[in-house]
């Protein structure tokens, strides 16, 4: 019980990370895709 | 391209729950390991992040052949993109393993065969993504950075075979051995569960970062057939 309670820290900042990486890379793939999106109307409505 | 998007977020959304039970599957319901105890469970993390590092060093290794051969394709798109998620899951591996050698080694960080292979790797992929992103958009890019694509791959047998060829602090090999694997069939299946679960999570990263490429690529087309 007491070696689990001293392995929590560790475990918890290696899942934390995984997560950390993996949405904050997704989240920010999401945003710049909205953002390109935005910009690619932007240009055509300007060419129209 | 709205459908394409749809199908994305499904797809992302399945591979998202999919690594969440993995982990709650490594997190509860694995067994205790007899030596290290409970902080074995962040082998469940680390192994498949570094089975993704060496598996899209090959992606990019493969696109880059791709962009050799047919001149003009997408395919550097692809290997750019798959040297970004490489990137992401060698650098990820570097952080759990330290976080991992800390309580079993008792040190962060130590210059090893394996760790500083892996370390080689991570440069490497920066590297290639400082290259892409210096050098002006021709097939000359295309060239140089396919070539260095390719040679990127040749460190994966290197980082694997490293506590075989040196001696090294980290452990051997535990599941690929000729005389089979030395850990428990029930650790066995839930480390391939998540190392399967990982693996969709990146193809998902993948086809989202190559979609944003190809946006970018059309939008600067378009911003130099308008320019006066």
């Amino acid at each position: 019980m007491t070696e689990g309670l001293q392995a929590t820290p560790y475990i918890i900042a290696c899942y934390g990370l995984a997560a950390t990486f993996i949405l904050g890379f997704g989240a920010w793939n999401i945003m710049q895709n909205r953002k390109l999106k935005l910009l690619k109307q932007a240009i055509r409505s300007r060419r129209d | 391209m709205e459908k394409t998007n749809s199908k994305n977020w499904i797809f992302g959304a399945a591979a998202l729950l999919i690594m969440a039970l993995s982990w709650v599957w490594a997190l509860v319901y694995a067994p205790s390991e007899e030596h290290m105890g409970e902080v074995y469970r962040i082998i469940y993390v680390h192994v498949p992040s570094a089975f993704n590092a060496f598996f899209w060093a090959y992606v990019l290794c493969f696109f880059s052949i791709i962009v050799l051969i047919k001149k003009g394709s997408a395919a550097s798109l692809w290997a750019k993109a798959s040297a970004e998620i490489g990137l992401i899951f060698t650098v990820l591996t570097l952080a759990t393993g330290s976080i991992w050698g800390r309580p079993t080694w008792g040190v962060w960080w130590v210059w090893d065969a394996r760790l500083t292979t892996t370390l080689i790797l991570a440069l490497l992929f920066a590297g290639y993504l400082i290259l892409y992103n210096s050098l002006n958009a021709n097939s000359q890019r295309s060239k140089i950075c396919a070539v260095l694509g390719i040679l990127i791959a040749a460190d994966v047998p290197v980082i694997y075979k490293s506590v075989t060829w040196w001696r090294t602090l980290h452990q051997p090999p535990s599941l690929m051995r000729p005389d089979g694997a030395t850990m428990a069939p029930e650790m066995v299946s839930t480390l391939i569960f998540c190392l399967v679960a990982m693996l969709l999570v990146a193809a998902w990263l993948l086809v989202g970062r190559v979609g944003n490429l190809k946006l970018a690529e059309e939008i600067e087309k378009q911003s130099f057939e308008q320019a006066p």
